[in-house]
């Protein structure tokens, strides 16, 4: 501790320069004197001299008084110029210290008289004031400071006397924070007048951590940690004792919240290392260099109880084979998170998902590799599809000659028997069109059965993830206009209008081609369906980095509760009334996965009465950059 | 030498559905023949070198692809025409010089199947369809 600046008890004493010869009364002295001899003398020999060169006596008088009346004068203007103006000068400066400005300064070359002595004094004296002022400006600063400490603070001088003390410190003591414990002697404070620290202070310097017990005379005993150190003067005689205290309870207590926040912390961690432990997954967490920084129960006891601390592709070789097309170097790279699946002795499936952990600026902190045996579920989902495609295909080999026959029949019929019956009775030839026309339903419900099996095959590729799209570049006027034609047969039945309002050019899309044009077709199929009169309206415009296609109908609408489930499977919205319905509510489902599967979005807008829109976007084939960027934007593990 | 028409196909059904529906043709001197799985199917391929065959997919044996493969790579049966007949969404891959020369998907409409045979083999019916 570095000893505050100090206020001098003493000024050294100006050496003032009294030796000033004869000085100003001196001269005035002189002067008066030889006034008072002179004059008379003078005036006697003046007209003495004057009356005896024969002027009257009067004009001799009147000369002798002008006389006089100019050495008077020259007199007085001396007086003025040498005593009452600088006697005015002093006198302003002591009005100016009396008033508290200190900044005045009188110039002495040398000192020749009072004068300069006196002004002399008085620059002493403000000097002196000036430093008195600054160190009371200095101890309150300093008084200000130590009272702003938290812990209790005191000066003591080399007696053993407080110079100085915080407001902490009084009112730890329970002392008058105003007078405080100023003054007192170690004695007072402690009971003891030579304690074994301070002697130990005195000696060594310093004093640690030491619990003292205060005993202040008309205060609260208190025991306080102290620690201390000893200042010494210039010629090195120790001048000061400083001593810091904080009472011995807050520092207990503040132990105890350490170690209460300690134990929480602990507990914590027990918990999450429990849950990192209960997963049966083996979950390791690596550092950026590979090295294995955790590893839970389950990663230990297939890597073994040593992996942590080993480099990841030591510890993990024995098992996963290769470092090839590691997810956890995928995730260094790309900050992402990644999966991979690779297959394992024989058949065993293993899939390893790499999660970054990113500090608060983005920085990779450390990769979490999950790993989990998929061999099951791949091995499920090879025999639903297998038993899909199994199922799908019996079904269609007698649906196949179901519908076969039937319209060989149909052909046979009205090829061969019909141009005989011209002749026959009526009710023959009603008999034969009832037999045509029931036939037409079993060819219009086999096809509907067909395209359920096709839809059910769909729907379970997609959602098993077996469809694979060939993306391409797909020209949006096409797209829309190919599906306008494809449905022409339906709109033209029933005598709709269909409008098209494509902006040209428009950039193109990113997709599949068939299976946007599927989606299409499907939305304008619904449209044209569940519209009566008036028009359908499809539309495309540019959004952002998406092409957005929509598909307006002015049919009866979708009620409001049905509308968030319309993109259900088996959800069609059934128009009982005219018994209409003829799809296999496959198709929105079907239209929704394809869409997702083009990182698009689909939607609708329904009004009762007004009709349906519905929407959908796909990618711009220009912009698939900003695609790009969108996803390495979405949130990652941010923490650790 | 009259035209002929090879159908490889395990359903029975299925076998004669075709017959019925390419029966027509026989009025204009075409012979068909059948094989009732992928192995039958390649047998009679080689040793009747057929103009058309018509070929099932899902066989036991051998696959309709296999045999397809197996017939267009023969030098011997340069000349046949292959119709794959397949549920729709299982076309598989095939090399270029493998490939089938069209596909018909499952269910087929007879009026189609019978107007491309005629085509293939170019027969004129005697009727409209």
């Amino acid at each position: 501790m570095e000893s505050p600046r100090t206020v001098p008890s003493t000024l050294p004493i100006p050496t003032l320069a009294r030796d000033y010869g004869p000085g100003l009364s001196g001269r005035v002295y002189r002067v008066l004197a030889v006034l008072a001899l002179g004059l008379p003398v003078l005036g006697a020999l003046g007209a003495w001299s004057l009356v005896g060169a024969g002027l009257p006596v009067w004009v001799a008088g009147a000369a002798l008084g002008v006389a006089l009346a100019g050495v008077v004068g020259a007199i007085g203007a001396w007086f003025v110029r040498r005593v009452a103006r600088p006697l005015q000068e002093v006198v302003g400066r002591i009005e100016d210290v009396a008033h508290g400005r200190l900044d005045g300064h009188f110039d002495v070359p040398r000192v020749e008289d009072e004068m300069d002595a006196l002004k002399q004094s008085l620059n002493e004296m403000t000097a002196y004031l000036v430093v008195a002022r600054e160190a009371r400006v200095d101890r309150h600063f300093l008084q200000s400071v130590i009272d702003a400490m938290p812990d209790a603070l005191v000066v003591l001088d080399a007696n053993g006397v407080v110079e100085l003390a915080n407001r902490r410190f009084s009112e730890q003591l329970g002392l008058d924070a105003a007078i405080g414990a100023v003054g007192q002697g170690l004695g007072t404070l402690v009971g003891v007048r030579m304690p074994p620290w301070y002697r130990t202070l005195l000696d060594s310097g310093v004093l640690s951590r030491e619990v003292i017990r205060f005993t202040p005379k008309g205060g609260t005993p208190i025991s306080m940690v102290t620690s201390g150190a000893l200042v010494r003067d210039e010629d090195d005689r120790p001048s000061w004792v400083v001593l810091v205290a904080r009472d011995r309870r807050e520092i207990d207590e503040l132990n105890q919240e350490l170690r209460d926040a300690n134990s929480r912390l602990a507990d914590s961690e027990r918990f999450f290392q429990n849950l990192f432990d209960a997963m049966e997954d083996p979950i390791t967490v690596l550092a950026p260099d590979g090295q294995v920084l955790q590893a839970n129960r389950a990663a230990r006891a297939m890597f073994g109880v040593n992996v942590v601390g080993q480099k990841c592709y030591r510890a993990f070789r024995m098992r996963d084979g290769v470092c090839d097309g590691c997810p956890a170097i995928e995730t260094y790279a790309s900050k992402r998170s990644t999966s991979v699946e690779h297959r394992v002795f024989g058949n065993a499936i293993t899939r390893i998902s790499t999660y970054p952990l990113l500090g608060k600026n983005g920085e990779l902190k450390a990769i979490i590799n999950h790993k989990r045996d998929v061999t099951k579920e791949r091995q499920l989902e090879d025999l639903k599809a297998g038993f899909l495609a199994g199922v799908s295909h019996e079904l269609r080999t007698p649906l196949t000659s179901l519908m076969g026959f039937n319209k060989l029949n149909l052909r046979r019929l009205t090829r061969y028997v019909q141009p005989l019956l011209a002749e026959a009775p009526h009710k023959v030839r009603v008999a034969f069109q009832k037999i045509l026309d029931d036939m037409r339903v079993m060819e219009t419900e086999g096809a509907r059965l067909g395209r359920l099996v096709n839809d059910v095959l769909d729907l379970s590729k997609l959602e098993a993830g077996k469809l694979t799209l060939q993306m391409g570049e797909v020209d949006v006027a096409s797209l829309v206009n190919g599906a306008i034609a494809a449905t022409s047969a339906l709109w033209r039945d029933k005598g709709l209008t269909m409008a098209c309002d494509v902006p040209s050019p428009i950039p193109a899309a990113w997709g599949d081609g068939d299976r946007l044009s599927q989606v299409l077709v499907n939305l304008l199929s619904n449209a044209i369906k569940f519209t009566d009169a008036g028009i359908i309206e499809v539309s495309s415009r540019v959004e952002g980095h998406e092409v957005r296609i929509d598909v307006r109908d002015s049919g009866s609408g979708i009620p409001p509760d049905e509308l968030p489930h319309v993109f259900e499977k088996f959800r069609q919205v059934e128009d009982m009334r005219q018994g209409r319905s003829m799809g296999t509510g496959l198709g929105l489902p079907i239209c929704r996965e394809l869409i997702r599967l083009h990182e698009g979005r689909i939607w609708v807008d329904s009004v009762v009465g007004e009709g349906s829109t519905f929407s959908f976007t796909m990618l711009r084939a220009d912009r698939l950059d900003e695609f790009e960027r969108s996803i390495r934007e979405r949130p990652s593990f941010v923490g650790y | 030498m009259n035209k002929r028409i090879l159908i490889v196909d395990d359903e029975n059904y299925i076998r004669l559905l075709l017959h019925r529906t390419l029966e027509d043709l026989e009025f204009e001197g075409v012979s068909i023949h059948f094989a009732e799985d992928g192995i039958q199917g390649r047998d009679m391929a080689r040793a009747l070198r057929p103009d058309l065959v018509f070929l099932d997919m899902m066989m036991p044996g051998l696959s309709g692809a296999e045999v397809c493969t197996l017939i267009r790579r023969d030098p011997e049966l340069a000349a046949t025409h292959v119709i794959i007949l397949t549920a729709k969404g299982q076309l598989p891959d095939f090399p270029p010089d493998a490939a089938p020369h069209e596909y018909m998907t499952k269910p087929f409409d007879p009026d189609q199947i019978v107007s491309r045979a005629a085509a293939v083999l170019g027969v004129d019916l005697d009727f409209d369809l």
